[in-house]
């Protein structure tokens, strides 16, 4: 049986996976759009579940805003990274470095 | 009945609709040759039209628009009458430097009133979900206002950094938002202040209040979240900067207070240690860092990290639900950075670009009313006597001392000392150094008689503070 509390550890679980992809990352700035992608899909389930279990319609509501966000979000990142790709001719991380005191 | 609401509702909501319109008209008019070099003059007037037309519907009690999920009341605007002040000042300083680095466009205003937009919807928010629109469309627009400069290397890098810090931040105040539904059932922040007041405080609780106010932190930059604020000062424009260094940080505050006023969180032992111990982190952080600075822009950034930390201290020292000192706190601080940024703004709007505290050296003796007016506000933001700065920063330490936090307030009187050493080298670069670069840009009256609004007002405030201390305290009890 899944009850409530399995979602919750879930979500909870899908955001920190997604936390330690922004932060683990090296390599690609492209990875960092998924991460964050995946970060507000686990807010996503959060609220969905607690729409569902509490008959309360506004979560979902909540989740068509959030999704409607995070693909303008996207659409932006995206944007700035092939400005960045222009000028530098790279996507590494390591390579974003040149603002430093 | 619902149409009566709605239309009701958009009079109270005239200014920002007044706002969103003129906006899409300034895209508009940036597309046809004929208008485009009438994209600043549009936004003035849009800006101030919506101000004047704004003061109209001011009344004292507070409204619930739309289904109560925007409230207004003389809290949300009297902030919001600061951004406009605020406002005005930087798009009419950038003016120059803008024209100078080919920036001037319809895109360029019409995504700087979106930004001004959301801060307000930020302020005037009582509904998660409009809330979460107002950080969203503040940031969007922030992000592209950054990279549009596309042939800076620096910009980009700064936005993608912005970029993604910020995202980080919304998730995390998301997450915490989340939680906060599926506990109160309600997505409306009064109804989650009752449910607070009505059970006892969970872990979880608990624990969504501790994610949302980490995200704040982010957006705040307070200290172990700040590693965004100095690259994105020195990689934006000036402009940008002097916007995200303001504005959104009084939209910020007026969110901590939505979530904080009236609740019993703000007597939890945990909670308030945390938010104790970001401040004073955030003291320790900025001054320290900053005083390895060798750039202006990073040398501010750092110094807004540790002013931040003030406002935290001051959040966690809102004994009796008395947010008023983090009030003051935050129009003093905010007022007197726009005019530091601002005169850096205007100090580099022709063919030199002010980067390092080097290149200010022997402005005195070429203008010496520019220095005095920076050195105003630098002294300001350290918090020196005859400032209003001085009053903001002694009006927290008396909250310490009053909780009986006294080791807490010698610390942090401490830290302020370390601070003074970075405003007052500045300072000594400006006065007592030889050798102006004569591409520093130092003329233009129009540009000086508005530079000069804020040290007067700063001056003047420190004489009378209580006349504005005593109105915030109104407005907020």
């Amino acid at each position: 049986m899944i009850t409530m509390s399995h979602y919750l550890v879930f979500s909870a679980l899908l955001f920190c996976i997604s936390v330690a992809g922004i932060f683990i990352n090296r390599k690609n700035i492209l990875l960092l759009l998924m991460s964050i992608e995946l970060m507000l899909l686990a807010v996503n389930t959060n609220f969905i579940v607690f729409s569902h279990y509490s008959n309360d319609i506004t979560g979902q509501v909540f989740v068509f805003f959030i999704l409607a966000v995070a693909a303008a979000e996207s659409a932006i990142g995206l944007a700035i990274i092939v400005s960045l790709f222009r000028i530098r001719n790279s996507l590494e991380i390591n390579l974003i470095n040149n603002l430093k005191g | 009945m619902i149409i009566h609401n709605i239309t009701n509702s958009l009079i109270n909501f005239i200014p920002e609709v007044i706002l969103f319109t003129m906006s899409m008209v300034i895209l508009l008019a940036g597309t046809f040759e004929c208008l485009k070099k009438y994209v600043f003059h549009l936004t003035v007037l849009s800006v101030i039209a919506a101000s004047l037309i704004g003061i109209n519907y001011l009344s004292t009690d507070s409204h619930l628009l739309f289904n109560s999920s925007l409230i207004k009341n003389n809290i949300t605007e009297f902030f919001k009458y600061i951004c406009y002040f605020i406002f005005l000042i930087q798009i009419v300083i950038s003016k120059e430097y803008l024209k100078q680095n080919n920036l001037i466009s319809g895109e360029f205003y019409s995504l700087l009133i979106f930004a001004l937009l959301g801060c307000f919807i930020i302020i005037s928010a009582n509904n998660l979900i409009v809330l979460f629109l107002g950080i969203e469309l503040s940031s969007l627009s922030l992000y592209s206002l950054i990279a549009l400069n596309r042939s800076s290397f620096l910009s980009s890098e700064a936005a993608i950094k912005y970029f993604v810090l910020s995202i980080i931040a919304s998730a995390i105040i998301l997450f915490g938002f989340s939680y906060l539904y599926g506990i109160s059932g309600s997505i409306n922040i009064l109804d989650i202040t009752k449910y607070a007041n009505n059970n006892e405080i969970s872990n979880l609780y608990l624990f969504s209040y501790v994610l949302i106010f980490i995200g704040v932190a982010f957006k705040f930059a307070v200290a172990p979240f700040h590693m965004w604020l100095p690259d994105v000062y020195e990689g934006a424009p000036l402009p940008i900067t002097n916007f995200i260094a303001s504005i959104p940080k009084i939209a910020f505050f007026v969110f901590a207070f939505r979530f904080l006023n009236n609740n019993p969180i703000i007597d939890d032992e945990n909670f308030s240690k945390l938010i104790l111990f970001l401040g004073m982190f955030s003291i320790f952080i900025g001054n320290l860092f900053a005083l390895a600075q060798k750039k202006i822009m990073r040398m501010l950034a750092y110094s807004g990290v540790a002013n931040a930390g003030f406002i935290f201290i001051a959040l966690f020292s809102a004994l009796e639900n008395n947010f008023s000192i983090a009030a003051f706190y935050v129009t003093s601080y905010s007022i007197t950075t726009v005019s530091a940024i601002s005169i850096i703004t205007f100090l580099s709007s022709k063919k030199f670009n002010l980067i390092y505290i080097n290149d200010l050296k022997g402005l005195a003796s070429k203008s010496g009313y520019i220095a005095i007016l920076l050195m105003v506000t630098l002294l300001s933001t350290a918090g020196i006597p005859l400032t209003i700065g001085f009053y903001a920063k002694y009006l927290v330490l008396d909250a310490l001392v009053d909780r009986n936090l006294i080791l807490i307030a010698v610390i942090v009187v401490l830290m302020t000392v370390v601070g003074l050493y970075y405003y007052l080298r500045v300072i000594w670069f400006m006065f007592f150094e030889t050798g102006f670069n004569s591409l520093i840009n130092t003329s233009g009256k129009f540009s000086i008689i508005i530079l000069s609004l804020i040290p007067a007002s700063i001056l003047l405030i420190f004489l009378f503070p209580d006349l504005v201390f005593k109105y915030i305290f109104e407005i907020l009890t």
